[in-house]
């Protein structure tokens, strides 16, 4: 007796497939789900956040990759999460070199802290885009019922909205309360970890590591960056680690939220009555 | 210097929001994510805290004997 709440085999590979291809170049998932329009414009917004970002903070962000290979050879750069649209960053980190001279001019770049978080998101963008073709994926292999009065939300569009403000997408799935626990939980852990480090711990250049788990934070963490971009600490205050710890999990919670958003929505999806391509003809 | 009960406080504050996190996950019913958020909350919170006492007494005890 086949599982009726998971997708059919051919289903589930094609999702496989669409997040390896959607990882590789942003869009071509889509692209091969035929949905040219949103192939598009993830290609687009990818492609432009990760070029205009790594101008403006003059390509400083390969000095926070690292090279691995057989032989000594160079063959993957790794950088996160640039590192999201892959194929891209590939070729750039093996065309331009980072222009700071191994941190000789740190003032070089005034809008450093802005071409960090438009690189940054342009990582996270292009797995979030993977989600939302994977959405798009099963979408296309368990086509909904054409009568059906009230349509569920692709599970991929849930991961997204969960990406613009933590619950937004399983509000939009009809779980209220989950959303206004995930949401308020979220926001209060992560607005407690950045007074806690007086607003100044959402920093790649001092923070790198703990900067790539604020970056999942998305639209809020990304905005309130930029508003408290230039501020440093002045002191060692006495729980600014407190601080890092709670804005960095929060943004790991996010991913969590927003993988339970996909699997909630994938489930109301398929329990809408989608089935397989198949079975309909 | 960092304060204790700050320090416990801000503990509790973490186990919650971890706790929501893994129910929300876990559960999908209002009731069974409030009993799970009030397990796990406190399961984490004293593992930390007994983590927490016993690397304090091996420090007093066996790093720096009197």
């Amino acid at each position: 007796m086949p599982n009726t709440l998971a997708p059919e085999a051919n289903t589930r590979e094609q999702i496989l497939k669409t997040v390896g291809f959607s990882i590789l170049i942003p869009g071509l998932g889509h692209f091969l789900n035929d949905r040219r329009g949103w192939a598009l414009f993830w290609f687009a917004s990818c492609q432009i956040t990760l070029v205009l970002g790594l101008i403006l903070a003059g390509f400083t962000q390969l000095d926070y990759g690292r090279t691995f290979g057989l032989g000594g050879t160079d063959l993957i750069f790794f950088l996160i999460p640039e590192g999201g649209n892959f194929i891209v960053i590939q070729l750039i980190a093996r065309m331009y070199d980072s222009m700071e001279f191994g941190g000789d001019f740190p003032d070089a770049f005034p809008l450093r802290n802005l071409g960090y978080i438009l690189s940054g998101m342009s990582g996270v963008l292009a797995m979030f885009g993977a989600a939302h073709a994977a959405g798009q994926a099963l979408a296309k292999g368990h086509p909904l019922p054409s009568n059906l009065a009230v349509k569920p939300i692709t599970a991929g569009r849930a991961a997204l909205f969960t990406l613009l403000c933590p619950g937004l997408g399983h509000w939009k799935t009809g779980r209220q309360f989950k959303a206004i626990l995930l949401g308020s939980s979220i926001l209060s852990l992560f607005f407690l970890g950045m007074a806690l480090g007086d607003f100044a711990d959402f920093n790649r250049v001092r923070h790198p590591y703990y900067w790539v788990g604020q970056m999942f934070m998305g639209a809020p963490g990304w905005l309130t960056s930029l508003v408290v971009s230039g501020r440093n600490f002045h002191a060692v205050m006495p729980y600014q680690d407190a601080g890092l710890l709670f804005t960095t999990s929060a943004g790991f919670f996010n991913v969590i939220v927003a993988l339970d958003a996909f699997h909630r929505a994938e489930h109301d999806w398929l329990t809408a009555g989608a089935k397989p391509k198949e079975e309909k003809a | 210097m960092t304060n204790p009960l700050v320090m416990l406080l801000l503990l509790l504050v973490f186990s919650f929001v971890l706790a929501a996190v893994l129910s929300c996950y876990r559960e999908d019913d209002k009731s069974d994510i409030l009993r799970g958020i009030v397990r796990r909350a406190m399961l984490f919170a004293v593992s930390v805290i007994g983590f927490a006492a016993v690397a304090y007494f091996t420090s007093g005890v066996v790093l720096f004997p009197a």
